[in-house]
């Protein structure tokens, strides 16, 4: 059936073949690639030849590349061990060819650039002679826009007869019966099978193979065609990566890739984020992916630049990440670096330049507010004690904010610290090589300016590499990924303090100089504009990952492959308070810290790998490994307080006594070291390309476990059906492909540097503490924690069923998962009754559940000449669960975890309004008044207890998604993405500084609200002066954190060919970027994104970035 | 084959040896930086050490100043507007409340130190017996110390004797009888093993456990499971053996106790035991449940992860002058922490007789001078000024109109016309730490827990619930003898002394002496309900409770925290009747 005739025309145009596509093709069939020119001219050019003991296949890839012909051919045609030795002097490839191809009964016809090579055997009438019945068939191969396709296989089904199609489509095969079925295969697009029936004449349209589909995904420990894999795999590509315009790597994973769940860390420039995979799989312990970069685990990638990133894979279910044993349980994120093709060398530069400005700041009553709300606050105070107070203004303010009241002179806080930041960020690469040498060069720089003075991010990085293939034997290569940054991260009090401090303060004097106190009442929050200067916090670090690597073909298949990669890294920071910052309160002594991190990993990989295929039917594969990884930290402290002059932390000896203060230095320093030791290997079986089959197993040794708990093992087994090279589906016309997955399998979590799981966990370290008898040293040292000896790695068994199908010529791409996963044993840092003695341990005890399910859809929607539209949609539905934690059923209330509820909750009293007027009497019954939260009497029995807490939400959303759209037009393309996360519950840090925080007082700006008073009967937010209670004013805090926004717009220009080539470019690209530019969320505070990190050093202003870059190729 | 000998031999070698070393000794655990217990509390630098552990824990327990102070009959809170529910006794005073549960929560870890402690002292090589004997008198006596704080602050509570080696979430709470028992018996046993001396001043001596037994003794006398006047005499005996030592002597002087200026103020004869602060911040830091810093929730003034350094004595029982121009943010008078929020209330000076007690003008400022040149009071003040006067005698309204600087009556320490809403009243000066900055904490005197002139109140009140009125006011006019002004009154003509001297004694006469000799330094609450005084005193002479009215007798138990009602899964754990 022709579904084509039965959808609208848009339908009907085929996928464009997009060069990368192009280049994947060649590269899975050996065709050597060119640049075009006429093959018939070319075959007259005259050449000198020499070949000695080479192969027919070296031989014409030699012909293709330094006399630039085009071959095409399938590689079952050229397949001959034969080795050549010849000599051409002066002839015309026609002649060499001539002579080169007869022998192997290889014909070859010219068709427009391509030269194309055709089995001459297979045509030979001698063999049809033997044919019983013979029917002569005749037919041709076209593509969707009826085009011919020559250098087509078409073989009998069942026999390894066939032939190939001449440079118009055409093709003549003899078949002994009706019966049988001619297959048609071209690598790029699908197999065809069609039975021969009566008919002798045939035509048979080949659809283009969806791209996805032969991209080669990497796993762990090797790579995978994606049509083969059988586990859950997503993917991002460099240009995904490059046009989601992300300022770090995981960022971009944001919204693109289903049952990946990225959150930002801090709102702070150059921001670290965080990843969930599947849901939240332990219940307190690290829920952060491994991070896996050019096959090395390491501890993060926020120092690899965007611009250096190939592609990103996320392993998600157990049969993917069992292969990491004892670490993979929260899927593994693998980062795969550029590392450059042969052939010409290729200079790239990637830069661009941007904004970042803040936005979606929460209301604070300005001046005027404010001082009606502090008179307000008070009326209401006064008169809810006995005997009734009043207050008079001179109460309420100091006589600074008196003087301002008078004059309107009021001071916006927040303005006074906001800026917009400048950022920027250049990449240069250069790749090259030939076939045997491979060099890859880049250097980058990234520049981040916060929205907040003075905070910035620089980083520096530098990736180098060589590979260089030997002999047939061995294969060699190293490379080396540098970062240097430079972090500058500002004061930690200036953000908080600019929203603490009262809008009817000064910050400056009457001379203009700037006023430490804003006000005379206010004895602690100082004006953060002494910050600045005066709290100087500074990190610069090196971080090196360096690799080796060798590779051994031993035999014909088999090969051995080792790597050493230490990730090393030397930090120094050095942090300065003056006498006149927040923390110097002015009379302190200044201050300062120089420390240092030396951070010393290395990974050790041995690995076999086995390939075999048998009769063309049986491919298997087997890698077995094993691995060494090695983690030390040492670091030291030197504080010190008294310093002469300001010489910030680069002269710490040198302290005295400052307003007869002591000087005061201390020093400390610590060490810790993790080993794991691994076995582990990987069977994958491909029968027809049909049935999948992926076994694997990792055993783990891990140092912080005690005797007896340290080694673990984890298997996983995983069944692919590719359902559409069945008959029966390959008649459907629709539907292009179809694949069904099943895996199982059990994979571990023992967060490697992680807070739970650390070196000497197990042990019972004595550690000290400070004392002295008189001013004589009398430290001690006591019993840290209590050891847990048991403790081992969190265990995940996991279930995971795929669909992917592609229907319509692949236009339509759907992928399809259902998880179910169990961690076991999971981490519970539980608190215990403090008569122990201790207030925790940490315990393997907890059970937690992730199921969900995962949606991914790419289609084409319209793809007409010049026009074309594509679409990325992805959906995550995840159902976070504890479903046990201490055996016996029992919840956790002390630490807020419930049986079937999501692993973090918020858990407290529910407000339920404001007790009105008219209430009194009823509010009296709870022992309360009129102006107070009302709250959620679960129980009815009249009092407010502890029984009266409920669960009122999680930080772990039930579903998020997003949608990516992109336009082309011409030379002009156009993406937007848009995410959504919801049904988030969080605290706003903000509302509980602002609006809870020290409000007994009105001490600090305010959140500009409609507030309960007997006027004005708010029943959203009660009344601060007369709402004393702490948790009730916490609960008021709790907001729905949920959001949709738009991440990215990009609208981009790329020049012609020909313009980019007068410029002396091979290509060039002009961009402009709104990064975050929009949000709509409910929720009251900074950021939805960053809901309930704290104020010091970890918030700021929600920002949006406008960018404007280029790439371009030379 | 040779090929593939040659060629592959160094690459399975290296295979080989990788694997093979990372099978056992690959991943033993080593920690250069770090000892266990099991290594290091066998030895006798490991024990020592670890025994020197439990000290550092008391800063924090010292410093509970809420806990002990708001609420009582001479303390309030600061705040004119006060919403304290531990002065109010309001329904805001209950079990989620932080100060009940950190202060739980510290007593326990401190006694699961000295449970270790204890475990290890039998474990340890190479200790001479009588070190290794007054190490376990240190662990038992502070043991008791911390059970005798729980027991009165909590009623019944569970009785944890041995070292935790498996995590026990199925506490009951034992009788306080058997609570009071087990303190008595680790107090006796404490008492034989400990030295009389030291030369660490600052550990635990003999003297500790006898004053705190004598204090014991009395408290149980009170209870109805105690034994009356057995107890009292009993308490009696110990107070006045401890008295009659002659280890510890009253000091002549009062002020020379508090004095930063006299040398050896806080180093001599008549401190028992206080805990150690340090003018090296090194080792000035304070602990939480092992973890230097306060807990997160307390007072919340500290930014998280900023560990608390030093005393906050000095920031006790004041208001917050540094508004004044002239007085401004000065180290002479020690910035008030709204942590610690308790503050004396107008009932505090009522109790002095400021003609004749020396201790009035040794325990507070009755004028606050000048620092610095400034306008206050619409005046001009240069340094040394006087710029607020709290007179004894309170001024006539035309004797303040002729004063340029405030003038503050008695009347009137309960409000203030200085921004802030707090209250204004003398300042405190006992604590007083010229070392410490302006700025909160940072404190370096030591902070006294007992010193003789308690045990000769012990004694006075021990005798006289024990019915032997003279012992009773022999060592109650002792005391008042050292507490006179030294010469005599020239309105009478007889010495300060002996016109201080009292001829008849109740129970509130003690309490009121207490209050006038142990200001700050007493843990008010605890001694007002261990005398069954706390309901009648504090609805008598405390404004805001009295306001309030909700103080009923299940107060006299503080609420078990929820934390550990919660926690304890295994087993019931009855909140306080009343919560």
């Amino acid at each position: 059936m022709n579904f084509c005739l039965l959808h609208s025309h848009h339908w009907c145009k085929i996928m464009k073949i997009t060069f990368s596509q192009i280049l994947f093709i060649i590269l899975m069939t050996g065709i050597t690639y060119s640049k075009p020119i006429s093959a018939q001219e070319i075959l007259n050019k005259r050449i000198n030849l020499s070949v000695h003991d080479k192969s027919l296949g070296d031989v014409l890839k030699l012909l293709g590349k330094t006399h630039r012909v085009e071959f095409v051919y399938n590689q079952d045609v050229v397949q001959t061990s034969t080795r050549i030795s010849a000599q051409f002097d002066n002839q015309t490839i026609k002649q060499v060819l001539d002579k080169l191809l007869t022998q192997y009964h290889i014909n070859y016809q010219v068709f427009k650039t391509k030269v194309i090579l055709i089995d001459a055997q297979l045509q030979s009438p001698v063999s049809v002679k033997k044919e019983i019945a013979a029917i002569d068939i005749t037919g041709k191969v076209v593509d969707e826009k009826d085009l011919p396709i020559p250098g087509v296989s078409v073989t009998i089904k069942g026999t390894s007869k066939g032939t190939i199609t001449d440079p118009n489509g055409n093709f003549k095969i003899t078949v002994g019966s009706v019966s049988d079925i001619l297959v048609f295969k071209y690598i790029g697009y699908n197999t065809q099978e069609m039975p021969v029936n009566a008919s002798s004449s045939i035509t048979v349209k080949l659809l283009a193979d969806n791209k996805s589909l032969n991209e080669v995904v990497v796993v762990g420990y090797g790579t995978r065609k994606k049509s083969d894999l059988t586990g859950s795999v997503a993917s991002l590509n460099a240009e995904d990566i490059v046009k989601s315009r992300a300022p770090n790597a995981q960022e971009a994973l944001q919204g693109r890739l289903a049952g990946v769940d990225v959150k930002r860390s801090s709102g702070k420039p150059g921001a670290d984020m965080t990843i969930e995979i599947r849901g939240v799989n332990s219940i307190y312990g690290n829920t952060q992916p491994l991070y896996v970069v050019d096959g090395i685990p390491v501890s993060n990638i926020n120092d690899i630049n965007p611009a250096d990133i190939e592609r990103m894979d996320v392993l998600k279910d157990a049969s993917s990440t069992a292969i990491f044993g004892s670490r993979g349980a929260n899927g593994v994120v693998i980062v795969t670096t550029k590392r450059g093709n042969s052939g010409q060398t290729k200079i790239s530069y990637d830069g661009y330049i941007g904004i970042a400005n803040a936005y979606n700041l929460p209301q604070v009553m300005t001046g005027p507010e404010f001082v009606d709300y502090a008179r307000e606050f008070y009326r209401t105070l006064g008169t809810n004690v006995t005997p009734n107070v009043t207050y008079t203004d001179a109460q309420i303010f100091s006589p600074t904010e008196l003087s301002n009241i008078a004059s309107g002179n009021y001071t916006d806080w927040v303005n006074l610290i906001k800026q917009n930041g400048l950022q920027t960020n250049h990449n240069l690469s250069i790749t090259g090589g030939d076939p045997k040498s491979l060099y890859f060069l880049s250097a980058g720089y990234q520049s981040y300016e916060g929205t907040v003075d003075v905070e910035n991010t620089k980083k520096y990085t530098l990736k180098v590499g060589l590979e260089k293939t030997l002999n047939k034997t061995f294969k060699i290569g190293a490379s080396l990924y540098g970062t240097f940054a430079d972090l500058n991260l500002g004061s930690g009090e200036a953000f908080r303090s600019a929203y603490r401090l009262r809008p009817t303060g000064s910050a400056y004097n009457a001379d203009g100089s700037n006023r430490f106190f804003a006000y005379e009442t206010e004895a602690q929050i100082t004006n953060p504009l002494f910050d600045f200067d005066n709290e100087v916090r500074k990190t610069q670090y090196i971080r090196m990952l360096p690799n080796i690597f060798a590779e051994v073909n031993l035999f014909k298949g088999l090969k051995f492959r080792t790597s050493f990669t230490p990730d090393v890294t030397f930090q120094r920071a050095g942090t300065y308070t003056d006498t006149y910052s927040k923390i110097g309160a002015g009379t302190r002594p200044n201050a300062a810290t120089n420390s240092a991190n030396h951070l010393f990993n290395y990974t050790l990989d041995n690995l076999l790998i086995y390939n075999k295929t048998i009769k063309n039917d049986h491919k298997l594969e087997f890698t077995l490994g094993n691995s060494l990884n090695y983690y030390q930290a040492d670091n030291n402290l030197i504080s010190v307080s008294g310093l002469p002059y300001r010489s910030l932390w680069y002269n710490v000896g040198n302290v005295t006594t400052i307003n007869g203060v002591a000087p005061a230095t201390t020093v400390s320093s610590a060490y810790s070291k993790q080993t794991i030791s691994s076995y582990f290997f990987r069977g994958n079986y491909t029968y027809k390309g049909k049935y999948l089959l992926t076994l694997t197993g990792r055993a783990d040794g891990n140092s912080i476990f005690s005797d007896g708990n340290k080694w673990g093992f984890f298997p996983s087994a995983a069944l692919g059906w590719v359902a559409s090279e069945e008959d029966f589906i390959k008649n459907i016309d629709f539907i292009s492909f179809l694949k069904l997955r099943f895996s199982y399998g059990k994979s571990g979590n023992a967060a490697v540097n992680g807070t739970y799981f650390y070196p000497y966990v197990t042990q019972s370290a004595v550690s000290t503490s400070f004392y002295d008898f008189n001013g004589a040293n009398a430290n001690g040292s006591g019993v840290a924690n209590l050891a847990p000896n048991a403790l081992t790695w969190e265990k995940t068994t996991e279930y995971n069923a795929g669909l992917e199908l592609n229907v319509f010529s692949n236009r339509i791409a759907l992928t399809f998962d259902y998880y179910n996963k169990t961690a076991n044993g999971t981490l519970l840092p539980q608190q215990i009754p403090a008569a122990n003695g201790y207030g925790t341990i940490t315990a393997n005890i907890g059970s937690i559940r992730n199921s969900g399910i995962e949606v991914g859809l790419n289609t084409v929607n319209i793809t007409s000449g010049d026009f074309k539209w594509t679409t990325n949609f992805n959906y995550s539905k995840n159902n976070n669960r504890i479903i046990d934690l201490f055996g016996n059923g029992a919840n956790d209330i002390g630490n807020a975890r419930f049986i079937g509820e999501k692993a973090r909750v918020l858990y407290n009293y529910k407000i339920i309004g404001v007790w009105q007027s008219n209430e009194a009497t009823q509010a009296a019954v709870y022992g309360q008044k009129p102006g107070q939260y009302k709250l959620l009497d679960v129980n009815n029995d009249n009092k407010i207890t502890a029984d009266d807490r409920v669960v009122q939400g999680s930080d772990i959303p039930d579903w998020f998604g997003g949608i990516t759209n992109n336009f082309t037009f011409k030379n002009f393309d156009f993406g937007i993405t848009v995410y959504t996360r919801q049904g988030t519950t969080q605290q706003s840090t903000f509302l509980d500084q602002y609006l809870n925080g020290d409000q007994g007082r009105a001490r600090f700006g305010a959140y500009q609200r409609s507030y309960w008073t007997v006027s004005n009967p708010s029943n959203t937010w009660a009344n601060n002066a007369i709402e004393t209670d702490a948790t009730r004013r916490t609960v008021a805090t709790y907001q729905n954190s949920s959001y949709t926004k738009i991440s990215n717009m990009t609208l981009g220009y790329t020049a012609p060919k020909k313009l980019a080539e007068k410029l002396g470019m091979t290509s060039f690209r002009l961009y402009t970027t709104a990064y975050n530019p929009f949000i709509w969320t409910k929720f009251i505070g900074w950021d939805p994104e960053t809901a309930d990190l704290n104020s010091f050093g970890l918030q700021s202003f929600r920002t949006r970035t406008f960018i404007f870059g280029v790439n371009l190729t030379l | 084959m040779k090929y593939l000998k040659n060629k592959l031999l160094p690459f399975f070698l290296i295979a080989l040896v990788a694997g093979s070393t990372g099978c056992k000794k690959y991943i033993d655990e080593t920690n250069l930086g770090a000892a266990t217990d099991q290594v290091y509390f066998v030895t006798k630098q490991g024990f020592e050490d670890l025994s020197r552990s439990n000290y550092p824990n008391l800063r924090y327990i010292a410093g509970m100043s809420n806990l002990h102070n708001l609420g009582t009959d001479v303390y309030s809170s600061l705040q004119t507007t006060d919403v304290n529910a531990l002065n109010m006794y309001n329904a805001s005073l209950n079990s989620a409340l932080p100060d009940v549960d950190n202060y739980w929560k510290q007593l326990y870890y401190t006694i699961g130190g000295t449970n270790t402690t204890l475990y290890w002292a039998t474990q340890v090589q190479g200790m001479d017996a009588a070190t290794l004997n007054a190490r376990i008198g240190e662990a038992k006596a502070l043991r008791a110390y911390c059970y005798y704080l729980l027991v009165e602050t909590f009623g019944d509570v569970p009785l944890v004797l041995t070292r935790t080696v498996d995590v026990s979430n199925s506490f009951s709470r034992a009788p306080e009888r058997e609570v009071y028992t087990q303190i008595i018996k680790d107090l006796e046993e404490a008492i034989t093993g400990l030295p009389v001396t030291t030369p660490d001043f600052g550990r635990i001596t003999r003297g500790f456990a006898q004053h705190l037994l004598s204090k014991v003794y009395l408290t149980r006398g009170y209870k109805t499971f105690g034994l009356g006047t057995t107890d009292f005499t009993q308490a009696a005996t110990l107070a006045e053996t401890l008295i009659a030592s002659g280890t510890y002597t009253l000091r002549p002087t009062y002020s020379t106790l508090f004095d930063p200026s006299v040398a050896n103020f806080q180093v001599n004869s008549e401190v028992i035991f206080s805990v150690q602060y340090s003018t090296n911040v090194a080792t000035n830091q304070v602990y939480f449940m092992g973890k230097a810093g306060l807990p997160a929730v307390a007072g919340g003034t500290l930014a998280a992860g900023t560990a608390a350094v030093g005393n906050a004595q000095q920031q006790y029982l004041l208001w917050d002058s540094s508004n004044i121009l002239p007085i401004g943010r000065s180290v002479f008078y020690n910035r008030p922490a709204t942590a610690h929020a308790s503050v004396p209330d107008p009932y505090f000076f009522s109790l002095f007789d400021k003609t004749r007690d020396a201790r009035y003008q040794a325990t507070v400022w009755n004028a606050l001078i000048a620092q610095t040149a400034g306008t206050a009071n619409g005046s001009n003040f240069v340094a040394g000024d006087t710029v607020v006067y709290y007179p004894d005698v309170a001024f006539t309204p035309a004797q303040k109109a002729t004063k340029k600087y405030y003038v503050f009556n008695p009347t009137e320490y309960r409000t203030s016309p200085f921004a802030g809403n707090t209250r204004t009243f003398p300042l405190f000066k006992k604590f007083r730490d010229p070392n410490a900055a302006f700025a909160d904490n940072g404190g370096t005197r030591d902070t006294y827990i007992f010193r003789l002139g308690e045990t000769y109140l012990l004694a006075a009140e021990a005798f006289l619930e024990a019915g032997n009125l003279p012992k009773a006011l022999q060592y109650f006019n002792a005391l008042r003898t050292r507490a006179a002004k030294t010469g005599t009154n020239p309105s009478s003509g007889n010495t300060y002394a002996s016109e201080l001297q009292v001829t008849a004694l109740t129970l509130d006469d003690i309490l009121d002496e207490r209050a006038r000799e142990l200001a700050g330094e007493e843990f008010r609450w605890l001694e007002l309900k261990r005398t069954n005084k706390l309901l009648s005193r504090v609805l008598l002479y405390n404004e805001e409770a009295k306001a309030s009215n909700s103080l009923k007798s299940f107060h006299l138990l503080r609420p078990i925290p929820q934390s550990q009602i919660d926690l304890n899964r295994g087993a019931p754990f009855p909140q306080n009747p009343g919560y």
